[in-house]
């Protein structure tokens, strides 16, 4: 026999006199997946030296949340843009601006006309009716006024939140200048409705048309220029352009016409304005790029700190384990650093912009932001490891 | 005897050019942004105004710019931060010759001053050269102002600067006071 | 204040040894166990000497080396360099004594690694208002001195082990030390390499009439040593 089968014999004889285990009998494997065991000692990791973790995250936290606080900001624009012109023309196809133009007044929250609605007659065939739409001071500060015709007399349409701003109940009366009028609690609108006489009467001579197309002249894309030129004013389908102040008016052709985007979007990008939205824009490219940038550095400073931890791993046989534990840490801090991120984002925007700032813009900003991190957080995790995983584990157990 | 310390700080600033490059990048973004939000908003304002939301937009760039700011402040924390853990050994060397620690902490204060200057500098230049670009060619519109980048470019720099040094001052301190004999068995 | 050559390098003014070390403890924690480092220890280096401290790992010779240059201090006892009492003095105090005093040699040589091998060498006083030319022609003699006139201006990583070494013994030379304290001088270095540095300290005591104290566990630098004090388990063994 050999030395070895000796040996064998000897250590089963001994096992079946004691109850003692083989040490080299194969060890009994643990439930739960190799992600879990990953997560635990990356999480060990994060204990071991909280401070290096809580640097990382709030570095690339902070930029999430400048990114966040930016692309809230441009998402509310847009909503409040679009939202706004809605409220105002509904599903008009067309809108009619006089010359003054329209604003929108953040005090009232509603779009509202600077002069007379122009003055024209309709096509024959076409339907339309002027709106009024102006501000009034009321006791509790600034309201839009819109005066739609159809609206009974003596009764006010108002929002839930209106109404509640307003101190007013549905049913109740409401003390409009010198009217009284009764409340309707209706809609979503920010404008309080009524009949266009007394809307006239609280807020002057302000507003514009709304009208709508003949059914044979249904899907035209020129729908703008036909009335326009009926009506004698200029047309256009693009909301950023402004009626001239010395003109009569202008006529918006709301129906889609070219590109994808409806008038309210169109509208809600001219709303911020084209250089806003595009700083915006840049601005929060830029800001990803700096986390991006604050993530690689401060792991490649990590990676550089646990050279010799890494050339130990590597020298036993767990080179491919380096890797993925660095994505799994990777991913913890990115995954930390955005819920303190957007957190940190939706706290400074509502302090600061209460009005303009929904909680829909910023859920879009921050969901907008995540969708980056996965890449990121990947490259942020290769990049270091990838250069650590090319040197010799010598060289790295060296120093 | 602070002035050979100063003088210890500049050549050792320059000699480690290569090591205070990713944290002067770092410094060097935050400071873009800055000057970018800077640059542009008084386009953005003027713009608001006409549209009638002037108070919004202005309460927006505020904190947009504070944010941007304080991202600035916290990297050249971090960065300074990293750099002194990496220094540790060069500490201990000059804490068992006996060299006392009041130049040493000047000395050691000059590296991080010194990135967050050129970082920020560096990146406020690039962000003024992109809108002039932008403005140029007319991507901005009447979106870039050249008072608006020079405020922001002074602003960036000298808050990199000052939050470089503020943020520097304790971990040095403490790092030179470590016993020399630990600080020159750490790696 | 112009600096002074090496070749005058002043002895203890006392005349008395260089370094007394009386009764000295070193206990410290490690996890729940109490490491006995030094166990009564009592030691006097008279100038002019070359002790080497012998001993395994664990002995407590870099020990009893770093309560000698107050880079640890003893839990009990005294130490006592150049007849002035130590243990009462402060840290800045003591940093002071090793900066005019003592000069330090590391196993791991500690040069700074941006600065060239003349930089490394000044460096313990260039914080002082010292005439730059003077003291730039001492390192230079320095260098010279340890055979190392060819690499002024060489970086540490451009030089060999030895090389650095030797730079780090020059170093430990210019402010004109009482004691030179050398912790495993020799541990990183081929057996050649590691003769010609222990050629080097021994040239130190005979030309120069430094103290040298030396820890190791190499039987080269035993070899050179004038005298050789053996320790075990934080104790010195009886000659």
């Amino acid at each position: 026999m050999t030395a070895f089968e000796i040996l064998n014999q000897t250590e089963t004889s001994k096992k079946t006199e004691a109850a003692s285990p083989d040490p080299r009998s194969a060890l009994p494997t643990n439930p739960g997946g190799t992600f879990g065991r990953l997560m635990r000692f990356a999480l060990a990791n994060i204990r071991r030296r909280p401070e290096r973790f809580a640097l990382s995250v709030l570095g690339i936290a902070l930029a999430i949340a400048a990114v966040t606080v930016v692309r809230t900001i441009s998402t509310s624009f847009a909503i409040t843009g679009g939202d706004s012109v809605t409220n105002a023309i509904g599903s008009h196809a067309i809108w009619v601006v006089p010359a003054q133009g329209v604003t929108y007044s953040a005090a009232t929250g509603a779009l509202v006309s600077n002069g007379p609605p122009s003055a024209i007659t309709l096509p024959a065939g076409w339907t339309g009716t002027e709106m009024i739409a102006g501000a009034w001071h009321s006791p509790h500060g600034q309201v839009a006024v819109y005066g739609v015709a159809g609206t009974a007399e003596g009764k006010a349409v108002l929002s839930a939140q209106l109404a509640q701003r307003l101190g007013v109940s549905d049913g109740g009366p409401l003390l409009l200048g010198s009217h009284t009028v009764t409340v309707a609690v209706r809609g979503g609108s920010p404008a309080l409705t009524v009949s266009p006489d007394l809307a006239q009467d609280i807020v002057g001579n302000v507003g514009w048309w709304v009208a709508d197309e003949p059914a044979i002249d249904h899907g035209r894309n020129d729908m703008g220029q036909l009335f326009g030129t009926a009506v004698g004013l200029p047309s256009t389908q693009d909301p950023a352009q402004a009626p001239d102040k010395n003109g009569k008016g202008l006529v918006y052709d709301t129906t889609t016409g070219s590109g994808a985007l409806s008038f309210a979007q169109k509208y809600a990008s001219a709303f911020s304005g084209q250089v806003t939205d595009s700083t915006l824009g840049l601005i929060s490219i830029i800001g990803l790029a700096l986390g991006f940038v604050i993530a690689v550095s401060s792991f490649l400073a990590s990676v550089q700190e646990r050279r010799r931890e890494f050339g130990i791993m590597s020298s036993i046989g767990l080179a491919d384990e380096v890797l993925y534990f660095f994505l799994v840490e990777s991913g913890v801090v990115f995954v930390a650093a955005w819920l303190i991120g957007v957190l940190a984002a939706g706290v400074a925007v509502w302090a600061v912009l209460p009005h303009l700032a929904t909680p829909v813009a910023w859920a879009q900003a921050s969901a907008t932001v995540a969708a980056f991190l996965p890449a990121m957080a990947i490259v942020g995790a290769i990049v270091p490891v990838h250069r650590l995983l090319q040197q010799r584990p010598v060289a790295l157990l060296a120093d | 005897m602070l002035k050979y310390g100063l003088a210890y700080g500049l050549l050792s600033s320059r000699r480690r050019a290569r090591q205070m490059l990713l944290p002067a990048i770092t410094i060097a973004t935050g400071a873009f942004l800055v000057v970018i939000v800077f640059a542009m908003s008084a386009g953005i304002k003027k713009q608001a105004t006409a549209l009638g939301h002037a108070d919004e937009i202005g309460h927006a760039i505020v904190l947009i710019a504070v944010t941007v700011l304080l991202v600035g402040v916290v990297e050249a924390a971090v960065a300074t931060t990293r750099t002194i853990a990496h220094r540790t050994r060069e500490l201990g060397v000059l804490g068992a010759t006996g060299v006392r620690s009041r130049p040493v902490l000047v000395a050691l204060l000059v590296e991080p001053v010194v990135t967050a200057f050129f970082g920020a500098l560096g990146g406020a230049v690039l962000a003024a050269v992109a809108g002039a670009v932008l403005g140029a060619v007319g991507a901005a519109e009447s979106g870039v102002s050249a008072s608006g980048t020079v405020t922001g470019l002074v602003i960036a720099v000298a808050v990199s600067v000052v939050a470089a040094a503020v943020t520097s001052v304790v971990p040095i301190w403490r790092a030179v006071h470590h016993p020399p004999i630990k600080s020159l068995s750490a790696s | 204040m112009t600096v002074t050559e090496p070749a005058s390098m002043s002895v203890a003014p006392s005349g008395g040894p260089v370094v007394k070390v009386t009764d000295a403890w070193k206990l410290h924690k490690l996890g729940d166990e109490i490491v006995r480092a030094l166990v009564n220890v009592s030691l006097e280096v008279q100038p002019g000497e070359f002790v080497c401290l012998m001993g395994p790992s664990g002995s407590g010779k870099t020990t009893l080396l770093n309560i000698i240059g107050g880079l640890d201090r003893p839990t009990k006892g005294i130490v006592a360099i150049a007849g002035e009492d130590t243990s009462k003095i402060t840290e800045s105090q003591f940093a002071a004594l090793r900066h005019d005093a003592i000069g330090y040699i590391f196993q791991s040589y500690n040069l700074i690694p941006f600065l060239s091998a003349m930089e490394n060498v000044e460096l313990p006083l260039m914080f002082e208002p010292y005439d730059r030319k003077a003291l730039r022609k001492r390192a230079i003699d320095l260098l010279n001195l340890v055979g190392l006139g060819h690499r002024l201006d060489h970086q540490p990583a451009k030089m060999s082990g030895g090389e650095q070494q030797r730079t780090a013994i020059a170093r430990s030379l210019i402010s004109n030390p009482t004691l030179i304290l050398a912790d495993e001088p020799t541990a990183n270095l081929d057996h050649r390499t590691g003769e010609v540095v222990v050629q080097t300290l021994r040239d130190l005591c005979s030309k120069l009439g430094v103290t040298v104290v030396a820890s190791t566990h190499d039987p080269a630098v035993a070899e050179q040593a004038s005298r050789v004090v053996r320790m075990k388990d934080g104790q010195i063994q009886a000659e």
